[in-house]
């Protein structure tokens, strides 16, 4: 009976290159990410107590309106532009925890959030709350000099203009060992279709500590360096199809990322357009209200071929409103021209458009020192449609 | 009944590119199927759109009929040309059938990967109304006019449709812009009888299809192996820009990658082995780029000092690194300056930012790893880049490197690129090309040419 030397059994294993290319793709990730808890949390990370947690009703809302209750707080309005929720706690080290984990919904545009926490000399600090997509990123606390000693107490703030209710779940101290699985959950954050996509994606990456597409492509690099090492030293035979392998392995770990957010973005369209008409989705998209109001205009339209001059101040809604209006002919614009450049016939379409009005008395559409004599086709409150006489 | 319509609007400019890619004085004698089928696709798709301007030039109104009474002779004429060309394709050495042990298990993964992202990008496009902003600002604005109207109606800038210089005129973001994008999405929906801003756009499914397609035949005419093959066509087809332009369907980006990158790689194999039809496709293709886009121009005119390079090797890339050192001296001498080049108002103003090229290429992820293998592959293979064999393709990645270098760092174009609305729509153009690059530059070609 032989025994087989160490170095014998990973030479061995290097020779299969289906192992030998996931194997040295592990190592490397093992290593860069202690590398990374060692540099961020020195030690800390090995130990830790547990988690704390508070659900949402634990809060007070000492300023704003709302309720709480069913381990939630719901702010539903602001006093002066400000809610604040406050937790009180027993006190605790904060030290043994490195993050403040904050469970948010309902945040809308035009809302900001501040984390603020008491200290027990009764000293209060505060730390803009940061989002990945809709979700409130875990705030890493170990870093920042003024989470130190004893904390008592924990608070929201919550400014600007709440457009719809927002509900706290719950606010985690979590220790640095939680710290890697923080990491990957906030890659996995959905990133919805939105107007950018086309052009770029994943522009929340540039703002994490850790950007995937590096950390990936630092653990591939670190594998490729540690098989030509074994290579140099004789350790396994130079296969390249192990060196693709680590290359495909550190490919596919960010496209798992990918077809993650794909296949929940495939979800949520489903959810939003499937088994519906093409008008049907058009009335269920995003600017659903202007593709309807866009569709009774084109149906009040004279038969006979001519001008529609279209006017909103909004880029979006202009041209997206003019593309609805096709077949017809159609321009879009921001400013109405001067009035003799209108004809007789030509329609007039106002969509979210300031500094332009309909005097229906008088039958006169008037915009800065400009007039003309126009018959309404529509008027639906600040949009109309008109007809130039 | 609409799926066969849509069944039509998908086959027969397929169809009519395969049955012309096979005509005799091609000499399509030395390729196989998957790059038949991949070039066929995208040929034949111009082609159809070449078709509508002459039914148009001739006074046809466009219909379902019309258009594809015209196409099906197109494709018996071919058919009819191509009678003596054999229909069995050449193989190329050991196919996916004899990989053994875990080579064909990873190959059926990457082949379900594929198929997986191919289903879920069609499904988007099949479910989501028309979405991005260029899209119904500037492309399918004239395929809605044209499609309802059945004529190439003018599209002019909304001064002169204000003016009304122009009889029947209409106007959108882009009137300037050539018809073959949305030629294409009117052709899909008089294939299926009405007008639908998401059916229309599954040309762009069959454009990704086909790139893979494509792809694979060309890296395995370069002799690499089935496996490595249908890896890079996984990397290729897995790339999130080139994924998010499928989905969110109906810019001309992803066409004119498409198009640029099968004729870079026909190109390629013509510049090593002369092969006729290599050469004639890489030139229909590149020629095909200027049907595109506007800066399909641009990226035409690259392949002029690859040319060079592959006729007169030393001559060439003297000449050529003559040009580029020449160039930008000009560009330096000439400072702020207004000029028009293929119809755009360019200011000439130099600034160099390469802040949105790191951010967007490294670190978001929109390219997976593609510029750190690319960067990894140059210095890997340094001494192959101006061998003889990669030479060509070498020039063309520099001409086409160049030019987005131009664009974005001495053009007004720059501020698109810091606010990152042109990076990677630019890129995705080059992107095709460059993961063949890669492919020739890194995999070592075995020594025969297998029959």
């Amino acid at each position: 009976m032989t025994t087989e030397s160490p170095s014998g059994a990973i030479a061995r294993l290097m020779q299969k290159p289906w192992l030998a290319a996931p194997l040295l793709f592990l190592a490397s990730a093992m290593v860069l990410s202690l590398v990374y808890q060692q540099y961020n949390f020195s030690g800390k990370w090995l130990s830790g107590p547990a988690p704390s947690s508070w659900s949402g009703d634990a809060l007070t809302l000492s300023k704003g309106q709302g309720y709480s209750g069913k381990d939630k707080l719901v702010i539903e309005g602001l006093e002066g532009e400000v809610a604040v929720a406050s937790l009180s706690l027993p006190g605790f080290q904060a030290e043994d925890f490195a993050f403040v984990d904050w469970t948010i919904t309902g945040m809308t545009p035009g809302v900001e959030m501040e984390f603020l926490w008491r200290t027990a000399e009764n000293r209060v600090f505060k730390r803009p709350l940061t989002w990945t997509g809709d979700v409130a990123a875990p705030l890493q606390m170990a870093g920042d000099k003024s989470w130190r000693g004893q904390i008592a107490g924990l608070a929201l703030v919550v400014k600007g203009r709440l457009a719809a209710p927002m509900t706290i779940k719950g606010v985690s101290l979590l220790s640095a060992r939680a710290a890697l699985p923080i990491m990957i959950k906030k890659w996995f954050v959905i990133e919805r279709w939105q107007a950018t996509s086309i052009n770029f994606i994943d522009g929340d990456a540039i703002e994490q500590d850790v950007v995937p597409v590096t950390a990936i492509a630092a653990i591939a690099l670190l594998a490729l360096v540690l098989y030509w090492g074994s290579a140099k030293y004789k350790i396994a035979p130079l296969n390249v199809a192990v060196i693709w392998g680590v290359v495909f392995l550190g490919w596919l770990a960010l496209d798992i990322r990918w077809q993650t957010n794909l296949l929940r973005q495939l979800d949520l369209t489903r959810q939003q357009f499937a088994g519906k008409s093409w008008e049907e989705k058009h009335l269920a998209a995003e600017d659903g209200a202007l593709f309807d109001f866009m569709r009774q205009a084109r149906a009040k339209l004279p038969a006979a071929p001519g001008r529609i001059l279209y006017f909103s101040d909004d880029d979006f809604l202009r041209g997206r409103g003019a593309y609805h209006l096709l077949p017809r002919n159609v321009l879009a614009d921001n400013a109405l021209p001067k009035a003799a450049q209108f004809k007789a016939g030509d329609i007039v379409v106002l969509y979210a458009k300031k500094n332009a009005g309909y005097d229906s008395a008088r039958q006169v559409l008037t915009w800065d020192d400009q007039s003309l004599q126009a018959d309404a086709l529509i008027l639906a409150g600040s949009n109309a449609m008109l007809r130039v006489r | 009944m609409e799926t066969i319509g849509l069944m039509a609007g998908l086959l027969l400019p397929w169809l009519l590119g395969v049955v012309w890619l096979r005509a005799p004085w091609l000499r399509a004698t030395a390729i196989t199927w998957p790059t038949l089928l991949g070039y066929g696709y995208l040929a034949g798709a111009l082609a159809t759109t070449l078709v509508m301007r002459l039914l148009d030039l001739l006074g046809v109104r466009f219909g379902f009929f019309s258009i594809g009474l015209a196409l099906l002779v197109l494709i018996c004429a071919g058919a009819w040309l191509g009678r003596k060309s054999p229909w069995k394709m050449e193989t190329l050495g050991a196919d996916w059938r004899d990989l053994s042990g875990w080579r064909k298990a990873a190959y059926a993964l990457l082949l379900a990967i594929i198929a997986v992202r191919l289903a879920g990008l069609g499904l988007e496009i099949v479910w989501r109304p028309l979405f991005p902003w260029d899209a119904w600002a500037q492309w399918a604005t004239k395929a809605r006019v044209w499609y309802e109207l059945g004529h190439l109606a003018p599209f002019v800038p909304a001064s002169e449709w204000l003016a009304g210089s122009v009889a029947g005129a209409y106007t959108d973001a882009a009137p300037h812009y050539p018809p073959a994008i949305p030629l294409l999405q009117v052709w899909m929906s008089y294939a299926l009888g009405r007008w639908d801003d998401t059916l229309m756009n599954l040309p762009w499914l069959m454009c990704a299809v086909t790139l893979g397609l494509a792809f694979y035949g060309q890296a395995r005419r370069a002799q690499v192996t089935p496996l490595p093959a249908l890896m890079f066509t996984y990397f290729l087809l897995s790339l999130p820009m080139l994924d998010v332009h499928v989905a969110l369907a109906g810019y001309s980006d992803l066409f004119m990658g498409a198009v640029y990158g099968l004729a870079a790689m026909a190109f390629f194999h013509w510049s090593r082995t002369r092969d006729v039809w290599q050469g004639a496709v890489a030139l229909l293709f590149a020629l095909g780029c200027i049907l595109i886009k506007q800066p399909g121009i641009g990226w035409a005119l690259t392949f002029l000092p690859a040319l060079w390079v592959v006729f007169m090797p030393r001559a060439g890339t003297a000449g050529t690194a003559a040009v580029l050192i020449l160039g930008a001296i000009a560009l330096f001498a000439i400072g702020d300056k207004n000029i028009d080049l293929l119809g755009y108002p360019l200011h000439l103003h130099f600034s160099a930012d390469g802040t949105p090229f790191r951010e967007n290429m490294m670190a978001m992820d929109n390219w997976h790893l593609l510029w750190f293998m690319a960067a990894g592959a140059l210095v890997v293979s340094w001494r192959k880049v101006l061998a003889p064999s990669c030479r060509g393709m070498t020039v063309l990645l520099v001409s086409a490197t160049t030019f987005l270098a131009v664009v974005f760092f001495f053009t007004q174009a720059q501020a698109w690129a810091k606010d990152y609305t042109t990076i990677n729509r630019a890129l995705l153009h080059m992107a095709p090309m460059l993961m063949f690059y890669v492919v020739v530059l890194m995999l070592p070609a075995r020594e025969t040419d297998p029959a």
